[in-house]
């Protein structure tokens, strides 16, 4: 039996590292324009040096200071909106939420990232024969998989299945999908059900 | 995305549940966490041992709050007020149909993130995590998880009090919001200006920030934790200050 004063113990020098890696300069302009496309960003999209993005996903808004948190994979970066900043895909910063990735185009000025045009990340389009509805899923998911006959599938990262997930899934992170192959059924006419966060 | 993957595969009767954790969740339907999820968030979550008083004496997971599941609805007002607070329900097997009501009952009070615990506690002693036997906490109590680089309300007080060399207070708010009063010897620096006045700061003397409600403190650190150089740390809590009164730290 593991302490648990002893495990934050461990914790600690974890956080120390990664704050410090977190605080050192970067290497290039190239590793630096990197640096602002979040790793989950990068499994559909095509690191552009020429393009000046921010890619990650909303974390804050402050409407007292004109500022959005944008998290690049665990690294909170600030934005600066002002008045001709445009907003696409979202009525206002406020129906932004902590499931929104977001895409901003942006001009670097010494006193800050000044955001130019903030994208929410429009859902993607599934054929209407393929949609499952809430309701459907709670009939399929209380029968089970075997009683089903289906296979459900979490495309989400593991820290994210580790934390949540509908009963009888599994977990294929969509950056591990040729790998994972496996988990598919041997029966290419069997269901199989994916889903996400929500609709990305 | 996955379900085109699996069409090229050649995969026939693929189907994706597009709305996802958040419309399920919504919907008062039951969530699995992982024991590793648990422990890992352990003393920042509500954690519900529902097989009643006397089985937890016996064993219980560290820090549950022990409480029948049969007269759940009863507790209902000593649940945290916060209600994006984690609460983790689990019995001896956690099948989530017999948990189904009570998710459902907890979800309509308003809790956004409840989940069951796979495997229940049966399946916690086969991993051999955390437990403890005797004496069981009855009563809900819930502390969040801080923020990196958060400080304690005790502590931000006790700095305002003794002013030690050490250290600076930021504060990030408004001109606007400043004119109704502010800490003495605090720096003021509006958040939206911070990035273009960075020399104004001592890199030799930690840094708190504050500003009304710690959202914009927080997004002062992360400025300066970018900036690089900088040692600082944030006030995630309310604070107003009325000419000479100051009424802080509700956490």
């Amino acid at each position: 039996m593991m302490n648990n004063r002893y495990r934050r113990l461990l914790i600690g020098p974890l956080l120390l590292a990664a704050g410090l890696f977190y605080g050192t300069g970067l290497a290039s302009a190239a590793d630096e324009g990197k640096a602002l496309w979040g790793p989950n960003c990068l499994n559909c999209h095509n690191f552009d040096p020429k393009a000046k993005l921010i890619m990650g996903d909303f974390q804050s808004y402050s409407r007292q200071a004109n500022l959005l948190t944008v998290k690049v994979g665990p690294r909170p970066v600030v934005v600066k909106l002002t008045d001709q900043t445009k907003l696409e895909n979202a009525k206002g910063y406020r129906d932004i939420t902590g499931d929104n990735a977001l895409k901003i185009a942006f001009e670097e000025k010494p006193d800050g990232y000044y955001a130019q045009k903030v994208t929410v990340k429009p859902p993607l389009k599934v054929p209407d024969n393929q949609l499952l509805s809430t309701q459907e899923m709670e009939k399929l998911v209380a029968l089970g998989p075997a009683s089903g006959k289906f296979v459900l599938l979490d495309s989400r990262p593991p820290y994210r299945f580790q934390e949540e997930r509908i009963p009888g899934a599994q977990n294929m992170p969509l950056p591990n999908f040729d790998k994972l192959t496996n988990l598919l059924p041997q029966d290419k006419g069997q269901m199989v059900i994916f889903y996400c966060q929500g609709s990305t | 995305m996955a379900a085109r993957r699996a069409e090229k595969l050649g995969y026939t009767n693929i189907k994706v549940y597009h709305d996802g954790i958040p419309a399920w969740s919504d919907a008062g339907n039951v969530l699995y966490t992982d024991g590793a999820f648990v422990e890992q968030m352990m003393g920042f979550l509500v954690l519900l041992d529902l097989r009643g008083v006397e089985a937890a004496k016996k064993a219980h997971i560290q820090g549950a709050v022990a409480l029948e599941l049969k007269n759940l609805e009863k507790e209902k007002s000593q649940f945290p007020i916060d209600r994006k607070a984690p609460i983790i329900l689990y019995t001896d097997k956690s099948d989530w149909k017999e948990l189904q009501p009570a998710v459902k009952m907890i979800s309509s009070w308003g809790y956004s993130r409840i989940r069951v615990l796979e495997g229940g506690f049966e399946g916690w002693l086969a991993k051999n995590r955390p437990t403890q036997k005797g004496d069981v906490r009855t009563t809900i109590f819930y502390i969040p998880r801080p923020h990196p680089g958060e400080i304690s309300g005790d502590e931000f007080m006790n700095i305002v009090k003794t002013r030690p060399a050490d250290k600076v207070i930021l504060d990030v708010r408004n001109k606007d919001e400043a004119a109704e009063g502010t800490l003495e010897g605090a720096v003021q620096v509006p958040l939206d200006a911070l990035q273009g006045r960075l020399n104004e700061l001592p890199k030799d003397k930690e840094i708190i920030i504050h500003c009304r409600t710690g959202l914009r403190a927080e997004m002062g650190y992360h400025i300066l934790r970018n900036a690089g150089g900088y040692k600082a740390r944030f006030l995630n809590d309310k604070i107003t200050i009325k000419g000479k009164d100051l009424f802080c730290c509700y956490k």
